[in-house]
């Protein structure tokens, strides 16, 4: 193993920036989508509404085409990683929100990156 | 404090009745049955009943219960096997595991550690459904670890170990586990069961599916990963960034959106908590 070439400059340029892009991200930090929306930055629900013959598939699809992260919630509220847009699977709510802790109960999140 | 010695006649009675609580049960009539007429004489002799067929009967209350408290900790602890196998299927493995390693800990739970490993290599090379029972029990073992572990607190690089990042590894949280399954088994996890049948052996995928498993102050999180991305992950868990970024530009030399990706993939698993240091 000790034979490897080592890796490009830009693959580990790509590792630094990934590693430093994604350390950031709790409840106490504001969100570039909170501070858009003029509250100071702090954690909230930005729109919600209902979407009954939502799909994980679909979800997926939507979360994929804002280069997002899907997450699978087992359990009630709260646990959704980062800021993005969470589905709620009792209640058909979709919603829209600024930070981490925020999605409703079980079903799914989409993390959305900062495009940084 | 010290504790006293437990005088001779306390261990003899100790000694005889832990022997009836853990005498095997017997699976050769299609039921689970006592062998009470294999429990000493000294033993029933304890129990002041005043009939043997009583004597027997009352100590056999307690080598029933012992069992079953066991069976249903097992099954606790590895819902997904329980559900592939059915119960009597189950029970039969965790009857020859606890017959090996009878539990020592207070805790319940325990009693299934080292279970998984054990249906591993019972499972080892016999055709699918043996496949399937081995991811199984796998996959039950990673929920097991990620719901015990305690979540370190975040991970931030500082600028010392990011100058060395190409030489180091990245440590993988012990609140974390990677799975791959071939067949939809995390649904068969979570699907209602009431014990008893086995559920259906779902069929294969088109394609294998990775996830990182992942704990939360609550629960837990499933998230599903790319094959790519699965596979880089794989690498930074057995070589340092530097060996396993060469591996990955060697095996997908031809991905122009390779430095992307890396990105993309580090910065996700930073948000995940996936590694929770660096070492040299």
């Amino acid at each position: 193993m000790n034979d490897l070439p080592k890796p490009s400059r830009v693959l580990l340029s790509a590792a630094l920036s990934g590693l430093l892009s994604g350390a950031a991200c709790d409840s106490s930090s504001s969100s570039p989508a909170a501070e858009a929306h003029g509250d100071g930055g702090a954690p909230r629900i930005t729109a919600s509404r209902l979407e009954p013959d939502m799909t994980l598939e679909r979800f997926t699809a939507d979360c994929d085409a804002q280069r997002g992260m899907v997450e699978l919630h087992a359990h009630c509220g709260g646990v959704n990683t980062c800021q993005g847009f969470s589905y709620d699977d009792a209640t058909h709510a979709l919603t829209e929100h600024t930070c981490r802790g925020l999605n409703t109960c079980s079903g799914y999140s989409c993390v959305v990156p900062d495009e940084s | 404090m010290t504790r006293s010695t437990p005088p001779a006649w306390l261990e003899s009675f100790q000694a005889r009745f832990s022997r009836v609580l853990r005498a095997p049960l017997d699976r050769s009539g299609g039921a689970l049955r006592d062998r009470r007429d294999d429990y000493s004489s000294e033993a029933c002799a304890d129990v002041a009943a005043g009939e043997p067929a009583l004597e027997r009967a009352r100590l056999a209350v307690y080598n029933r219960q012992y069992w079953f408290r066991l069976l249903d900790a097992l099954q606790r602890e590895l819902p997904l096997t329980h559900r592939l196998l059915g119960s009597w299927a189950f029970n039969g493995h965790a009857l020859g595991f606890l017959e090996q390693r009878a539990p020592a800990q207070r805790d319940l739970a325990t009693a299934a550690d080292g279970f998984a490993a054990f249906l591993e290599a019972r499972a080892a090379g016999e055709g699918a459904a043996a496949r399937a029972l081995a991811q199984a029990a796998r996959i039950d073992e990673a929920f097991r670890s990620v719901l015990r572990a305690a979540e370190p607190p975040p991970f931030v690089p500082t600028a010392e170990a990011l100058a060395q990042l190409e030489s180091a590894r990245l440590v993988r949280s012990p609140a974390v586990r990677f799975i791959e399954e071939d067949r939809p088994l995390l649904e068969l996890r979570a699907a209602p069961y009431e014990g008893e049948r086995p559920l259906p052996l779902p069929p294969a995928l088109p394609a294998p599916r990775s996830w990182v498993l992942c704990s939360t102050a609550e629960s837990y999180r499933l998230v599903p990963l790319e094959p790519a991305q699965a596979r880089f992950f794989e690498l930074l868990a057995a070589h340092t960034v530097g060996h396993a970024l060469s591996l990955l530009e060697r095996t997908q030399a031809s991905e122009p959106a390779l430095a992307g990706h890396v990105q993309r993939w580090l910065a996700e698993g930073m948000r995940l908590n996936l590694w929770s240091g660096i070492s040299r």
